[in-house]
């Protein structure tokens, strides 16, 4: 059969001929400071993530069963001389090891996170989402079933000892992954994936088995709680940001080109291969670090990144110190909510950064079309 | 400035895994200052051609610009001379248009000493104007359309200005102004600069217009290789691209007409 002729319609449309060419060209100067005006901003940001940062250590110092007003707090860490001795004890030797713990694992883990995403190219790379914590779990919950014990290391460092050991082991197991050109970059995260399954299996397998005195100190454990900080663990940790973040920041052009793609990356002169490698050897020093001394906190390398690139991008001069600076203020402001949520109880803080973060980071994700 | 190394390829070889898909490719030297258009099929090893001169794919052979041996130089030596814009155009990326170009040129030092932040800023500028996408320059990446984002892209090529520029496939997904555009900036370049451009495309009429040599490649082997006359004619596509075509000089480039499909 002949198929129906179509008519065509007006062919060209007479008035849209006459429009007139659309807005003018900005010329280099309204470009190099609309440029100028982001980077203030920024900088702009960055300090009030500061500020708030401070802000939520000194609430996080101020609550607890005994609350404390802020000017206490002030008092307490500066000017002793006008507070009791109780209430400096307080203040000093209880309420600020956990505020400044709560600060540096933050820190730790939002900036594992954010460099564990870009190099692995995957927004849901984290400590905890490839692994890192499950091994560090396991370690844990080696050491308190079986008493693990080595000659001239106290008793009580045996289980952040060991979770260290299991956490940095599986870091070492993604970097030989991600070093040998096989796998890829989607592998190593299925492979990270793996290995959460596998250290949760052998937990549970562990708990199983355990006495009811070890299974307890386990499961608290595996909640991740501020409750072990003391001065060597801070001075330990605090040693470990204040080495890494260097380097960190002298990656940071190389981790921004990355993020236009590898092979232009490459094309650029950067060595991807040595830029992975490096990196997840500060990732490995940070998580296993603060996982060995806090237990599994989930959520903060995932969502302190997300929201530090949503607020200022992905140029990592800014990202990574936005990151550690939200993943501060994330651990800060869930220290306080697990003294206040139920009253009178003091929830481990790896439940409360779950509790909070999933429905944040769902929000934050919904959110994301209308991003400027 | 201008720069004088030709660059000349012997008996390149390239494979994925075990499989050869380049071996032993000679091209007589390639001039500074000149457009060069490598054309052929899908899968007939243009862009592992192209990635192998950018030292991203290891090659067997030699690659010499100039007297210096690129093969075994250091991905760092070799990223000041070439530079290599990938077919594939950026992945989401929560970067504006500038920053990429920024960051293009701050990824790693170009010319010994390292611009100011002030020089990074405008040579960053000048690439976006003369690419034609000012009002873009404040945009995010991921809010670009395919063609802005080819256009950014292409921009973070640019602005290091290398000495022998490789494009794979720049104007794929572009306006038929914008792919004039490029073909005239890629040209300018060469004379202004003696910076020698190797790029891959699809569009004959175009290569035609634009280039003054055309490679033409089929299953990793070089089929012809002259200025786009001597190239481009109808035996050619008929044996590498497997069409009837008509292919007639005219002032400025050829006539291509293809009129059927070869089917056996
Ligand atoms: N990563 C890879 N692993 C294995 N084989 C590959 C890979 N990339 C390309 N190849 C093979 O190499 C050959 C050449 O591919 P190449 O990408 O160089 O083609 P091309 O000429 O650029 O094609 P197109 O016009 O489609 O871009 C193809 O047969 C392809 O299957
Ligand atoms: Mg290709």
């Amino acid at each position: 059969m002949e198929p129906a002729k179509i008519r065509p319609l007006a062919v060209v449309k007479e008035d849209a001929l006459h429009t007139p060419a659309p807005a003018t060209v900005p010329d280099h100067r309204d470009m190099a400071a609309a440029y100028r005006r982001t980077i203030r901003r920024r900088v702009l940001i960055l300090l009030v993530m500061l500020v708030v940062g401070i802000a939520a250590f000194a609430l996080d110092i101020s609550t607890g069963p005994s609350p404390l007003a802020l000017r206490d707090v002030w008092s307490g860490l500066f000017d002793p001389g006008s507070l009791t001795p109780p209430e400096v004890t307080i203040i000093r030797d209880v309420r600020l090891p956990y505020a400044l713990m709560a600060i540096l694992v933050g820190v730790s883990l939002s900036l594992a996170g954010a460099e564990m995403q870009t190099i692995l190219n995957n927004p849901l790379a984290s400590p905890f989402t490839l692994g890192v914590s499950s091994a560090a779990s396991f370690g844990a919950a080696l050491a308190i079933v079986l008493g693990l014990s080595l000659p001239f290391v106290p008793g009580d460092w045996m289980v952040p000892i060991n979770a260290f050991i299991c956490a940095f082991a599986s870091v070492l197991l993604l970097e030989a992954l991600a070093r040998s050109r096989a796998a890829g970059v989607e592998g190593v995260v299925l492979f990270g994936i793996a290995l959460v399954f596998t250290f949760n299996a052998l937990v549970a397998l562990i708990q199983f088995v355990a006495s009811q005195e070890a299974l307890s100190q386990l499961v608290f454990w595996s909640m991740g709680s501020l409750g072990r900080a003391t001065w060597t663990n801070l001075a330990v940790l605090g040693l470990v940001v204040l080495v890494v973040l260097p380097f960190s920041m002298r990656a940071a052009n190389a981790m921004t080109a990355l993020r236009l793609g590898e092979d232009r990356a490459r094309s650029f002169g950067i060595d991807v291969q040595k830029l992975r490698f490096a990196s997840l050897l500060r990732i490995s020093a940070l998580a296993a670090t603060s996982v060995a001394f806090v237990g599994t906190i989930g959520f903060i390398g995932l969502v302190g990144p997300h929201i530090a690139r949503m607020l200022l991008g992905e140029d990592h001069r800014f990202l990574l110190p936005a990151s550690m600076l939200t993943g501060a203020v994330i651990m800060s402001l869930a220290s306080v909510a697990s003294k206040i949520m139920v009253p009178g109880v003091l929830l481990p803080v790896g439940i409360v950064t779950s509790m909070i973060g999933v429905p944040v980071f769902l929000a934050l994700i919904l959110r994301r079309p209308d991003r400027a | 400035m201008s720069y004088t190394d030709e660059l000349t390829i012997t008996g390149l070889g390239a494979a994925y895994a075990r499989r050869q898909i380049i071996a032993d490719l000679s091209l007589a030297p390639m001039q500074p200052g000149q457009v060069i258009s490598l054309i052929g099929p899908n899968a007939a090893g243009k862009t592992t051609l192209l990635r192998s001169i950018a030292g991203l794919h290891p090659t067997t052979g030699s690659q010499l610009l100039g007297t210096r041996e690129l093969t075994h130089m250091a991905l760092a030596d070799r990223a000041r001379l070439v530079t290599y814009m990938p077919q594939s155009l950026p992945q989401k990326v929560a970067l504006t248009v500038l920053e990429g170009v920024i960051g293009a040129l701050r990824a790693s030092p170009i010319d010994g000493d390292s611009l100011s932040e002030q020089q990074l800023l405008e040579t960053a500028l000048d690439v976006i104007a003369r690419v034609g996408i000012p009002q873009l320059a404040m945009t995010a990446l991921d809010q670009l359309s395919g063609g802005q984002r080819q256009l950014a892209s292409l921009a973070q090529a640019l602005v290091r200005s290398p000495r022998v520029l490789l494009l794979d496939e720049p104007i794929s997904a572009l306006d038929l102004h914008y792919q004039l555009r490029v073909m005239k900036l890629v040209n300018a370049l060469a004379r202004e600069r003696g910076m020698m451009v190797i790029m891959v495309l699809h569009d004959l009429a175009i290569a035609a217009r634009w280039s003054d040599r055309i490679v033409v490649l089929a299953q990793g082997q070089v089929v012809a290789d002259g200025t786009p006359a001597e190239a481009i004619t109808a035996e050619v596509l008929a044996h590498v691209y497997r069409v009837v075509a008509r292919v007639e000089p005219e002032e400025t480039g050829l006539r291509i007409a293809i009129d059927d499909i070869l089917t056996r």
